[in-house]
């Protein structure tokens, strides 16, 4: 049988002593794209750095394609969040791109041409190729988006995983995003994304799940009461109610409540 | 009147452009790094440390009789503990990083004085307070010399097989650990090398005024340039025009060395600031 894209286990995970996520067992099948929401402090980012092999589980298991995450992690692009950068550093697009390289190749003292031709070929993917020279503090934030999933595309991974990969940015960008989003699906990569706005989530999305320290999964891109409740402590009532006035919560998580 | 090519046929003052020559070169690609990465502050803690290693190594002549250990080996000594010790604080340690800072630059200098005090000057007679805090670039001979010319082509190798590990390290933790890097070890290399510097550039301004060769130059280039290769290459002019000068001004002028290339460092800086204001302006006005 072939080994799953990722599978984890009863994963307890977390920093220090407090475990943040709680006996978490969930899969990324071959070509799926599932989209995990939750609220901000749920786990969605422990979750990440735990099948990135960043932080150590305190129980359970994570496996990259029948692999520990410290060698199965060779697998997958992953993709920040872009405000994380220091937008101020004297780094071109070019030469972000190509660190995506080391992924594959590990330590070389210089670029090979090889090297050089696959980050031009994930240049040209994300519509970037005219933007190479530029300055990364020059871009704009769905430009620096679609530098930063080149990074991940140019090793030509089998696995995405994307952190809030359409926060900040204005419509016609998410649509942009998830555009590539949909032709990496289609050539066969499995795309794992966390978001805590449930509203910026593609239709293109095959299955959901919603986190907030435990994870409930659903086969189909629906979001169940189950999630609601979970993810947002309130009654679904009030996500249909928010949904269907257009109001947005105070607090920012989609729940339409507002905050006390 | 002595003019300055009668200046330039005395080897003590050949010596003192070829060492200020070495120790641009480390400002402009060593300074880039210090500067990219935030490093300021570690970078004064680290050369503040070196004095501890200066008062040691006096104390270690004087008292055992050790002769190889000189003045510039307890700098170095000095200065790759305190850079070991940030690195481990920075990866391993809960401690706040500038907490740790504040205590090597501290301890460093107390533990340098403690030594200078208990030395025996009977046997070796020390450099003065001034000429280590404030240096003089006369007095390098032709060892010192040498060895920051081996020194800063051993530097310039490293950074030349390191210069992709070092990018994605300061841009980028998370992918680095992700490609494989080993991230502690290669951080430890580049306070290493920023360690190394400290105390070849100390030989030209003293301990104090080391974080000025190292920030200046490279923050003025990034004024005018934003690739760092450029970065890199335009500091290291800058420091070679700039200290030069300021030589030639301490030669005309009879000031102390160190602080005249400082001080023409730092003032060349406020003029680079004005001018990219007013280029700013002009062209945020052509725009209008």
């Amino acid at each position: 049988m072939d080994e799953l894209p990722i599978e984890i286990r009863g994963l307890t995970a977390g920093y220090g002593n407090e475990a943040i996520l709680r006996d978490i067992c969930l899969e990324l099948r071959p070509n799926d794209f599932l989209a995990v929401i939750g609220p901000n402090g749920g786990g969605k980012t422990t979750l990440f750095r735990s099948i990135l092999g960043l932080i150590p589980p305190m129980s359970g298991s994570i496996k990259i394609y029948g692999e520990e995450p410290s060698k199965g992690v060779r697998n997958i692009g992953y993709i920040p969040q872009f405000g994380a950068f220091d937008k101020s550093y004297p780094i071109s697009a070019e030469e972000v791109v190509l660190m995506g390289m080391r992924v594959r190749k590990g330590y070389r003292p210089y670029y090979s041409r090889e090297e050089k031709a696959m980050a031009d070929k994930a240049m040209e993917y994300t519509g970037m190729e005219e933007f190479r020279g530029k300055r990364i503090g020059d871009l704009s934030g769905g430009q620096l988006q679609r530098v930063l999933l080149a990074r991940a595309l140019a090793p030509e991974p089998k696995i995405l995983l994307l952190d809030e990969p359409t926060a900040s940015l204005d419509p016609s960008m998410k649509d942009c995003t998830y555009d590539i989003l949909k032709k990496v699906s289609s050539e066969g990569v499995s795309i794992m994304l966390i978001t805590h706005d449930m509203a910026s989530i593609s239709h293109d999305v095959k299955r959901l799940a919603c986190i907030n320290r435990r994870i409930i999964c659903n086969d189909r891109p629906e979001i169940t009461e189950e999630m609601v409740e979970l993810g947002f402590h309130c009654p679904p009532e009030f996500l249909k109610f928010s949904h269907s006035s257009g109001s947005t919560c105070k607090c920012g998580c989609g729940c339409g409540r507002d905050k006390e | 009147m002595t003019s300055i090519l009668d200046y330039l046929s005395i080897s003590l003052v050949q010596n003192m452009f070829m060492a200020t020559v070495c120790a641009c070169i480390l400002c402009g690609v060593i300074g880039t790094y210090v500067v990219v990465n935030r490093m300021v502050a570690s970078t004064g803690g680290i050369a503040h440390t070196t004095f501890g290693g200066v008062g040691f190594a006096y104390y270690v002549m004087s008292v055992f009789m050790v002769g190889w250990m000189t003045p510039m080996l307890g700098a170095v000594i000095f200065a790759v503990v305190a850079a070991v010790i940030m690195v481990v604080c920075k990866r391993i340690s809960d401690l706040r990083q500038d907490t740790m800072i504040g205590v090597l630059w501290a301890v460093g200098m107390a533990i340098g004085v403690i030594f200078m005090c208990f030395m025996d000057r009977t046997v070796v007679v020390p450099a003065s307070f001034e000429t280590i805090l404030f240096g003089n670039v006369l007095l390098v001979s032709r060892s010192t010399l040498l060895t920051m010319a081996v020194v800063t082509a051993v530097i310039l190798i490293i950074v030349a097989f390191m210069y992709r590990e070092f990018q994605i390290l300061t841009f980028d933790q998370v992918h680095a650990r992700i490609s494989g890097m080993n991230v502690t070890l290669v951080d430890l290399v580049l306070y290493i090398l920023v360690a190394l510097s400290c105390v070849m550039v100390a030989n030209v301004v003293g301990i104090i005024m080391i974080i000025a060769l190292m920030t200046i130059p490279a923050a003025m280039a990034n004024l005018f340039t934003h690739n760092m290769k450029s970065m890199m290459l335009l500091g290291t002019v800058l420091s070679v025009i700039l200290s030069v000068l300021g030589l030639f001004l301490c030669l005309a002028w009879d000031s102390p060395p160190g602080a005249t290339v400082v001080l023409a460092v730092g003032i060349a800086f406020v003029a680079a600031l004005i001018i990219k204001r007013l280029s700013k302006a002009e062209s945020a006005k052509a725009d209008s």
